[in-house]
């Protein structure tokens, strides 16, 4: 390995820095620079100063993550948090659980949402009417005993008349969905800052 | 035919246990280091494996100083010395990184001295 091997590691680090302000991705290069010309000067071989740094692969993305967790963080954008997680998806399972958590608080979210558009045009605004439809036992093959939920006439009918409470009670469960999200993602990407 | 890799899960363990130790009393490391002066790369991981016992590779270094540079614990410069072809940066603790050192280092005085009282109990 020779002195333009170095070279090679430390023009393949600044490419991978590219996410990273100029700043920054300058300083960075600039001091491993002189580490390895420090290395190089006490008499080791470039492959022997290069050794403890590892791939540039794995060095660059200690800071470019963290580079990424901070801007995220400081800039309390969800979707920069979403982005982090989906980043580091692979590497943490942390982040795996994270994004099943917040992708179930936005399905739940999505369903109060439009069911509130849905009540909001019923003709009986805030009155859900459950229809769970029986049947009996030996009559049908197993797999078809159902118990389904929705507007029809047929089966036994539970009614929840919610009345005037339906939307404000609707607001608060889209409110606490959305805090239990975003504190989740929050927490979640804060762990991340090692 | 290559035969597969095999991975000893005692041996994985142990690493990981390892790696997690290095990665809590770093931080605290060089912030006790730098509490003597400013330092360069270089001379923290040369001084951190000479007084410290911590054999820390240069690309888990860099990157754990320019997260304390983040955090406001250490503050950098760099400077033109004499006996070098090249620039160096240096790290100063700022006054954040003081206290940060006398809290954490006191808490982690407290904890292994008691943690070594018990292991040394359990190895007799």
């Amino acid at each position: 390995m020779s002195v333009d091997s170095t070279q090679a590691w430390l023009g393949e680090l600044e490419r991978l820095l590219a996410d990273m302000p100029k700043a920054q991705r300058i300083d960075i290069v600039e001091e491993t620079r002189a580490h390895l010309q420090g290395r190089l000067a006490a008499g080791l071989t470039p492959a022997q100063a290069l050794h403890g740094f590892g791939s540039a692969t794995d060095y660059a993305r200690a800071f470019v993550d963290n580079f990424t967790v901070t801007r995220a963080l400081e800039s309390r954008s969800t979707m920069g948090m979403v982005q982090v997680l989906v980043h580091t998806v692979g590497r943490s399972f942390r982040s795996l659980l994270a994004l099943l958590a917040i992708s179930a608080c936005t399905v739940l979210a999505g369903a109060v949402l439009v069911t509130t558009i849905v009540q909001a045009t019923s003709a009986t605004p805030g009155r859900i009417e459950y229809v769970v439809v029986n049947v009996p036992a030996d009559s049908l093959h197993p797999a078809q005993h159902t118990v389904s939920f929705g507007a029809s006439a047929a089966g036994d009918v539970l009614v929840l008349d919610l009345g005037g409470w339906f939307f404000p009670l609707a607001a608060l469960a889209f409110a606490a969905l959305w805090y239990v999200g975003r504190f989740g993602l929050l927490m979640a990407v804060k762990s991340l800052r090692r | 035919m290559a035969r597969p890799k095999t991975i000893d899960p005692i041996e994985t363990f142990s690493e990981n246990r390892r790696s997690q130790i290095y990665k809590g009393v770093l931080d605290i490391a060089v912030l006790g280091l730098l509490r003597s002066g400013p330092e360069y790369g270089l001379q923290i991981l040369d001084q951190l494996r000479e007084e410290a016992g911590l054999d820390v590779a240069a690309g888990s270094l860099y990157p754990l100083l320019h997260r304390l540079e983040g955090a406001g614990l250490v503050r950098s410069a760099w400077r033109h010395d004499a006996d070098a072809s090249h620039g160096r940066k240096y790290y100063s603790l700022t006054p954040a990184g003081t206290h940060d050192f006398e809290e954490h280092g006191a808490a982690w005085l407290a904890m292994s001295s008691q943690l070594n009282a018990f292991l040394r109990r359990k190895l007799r």
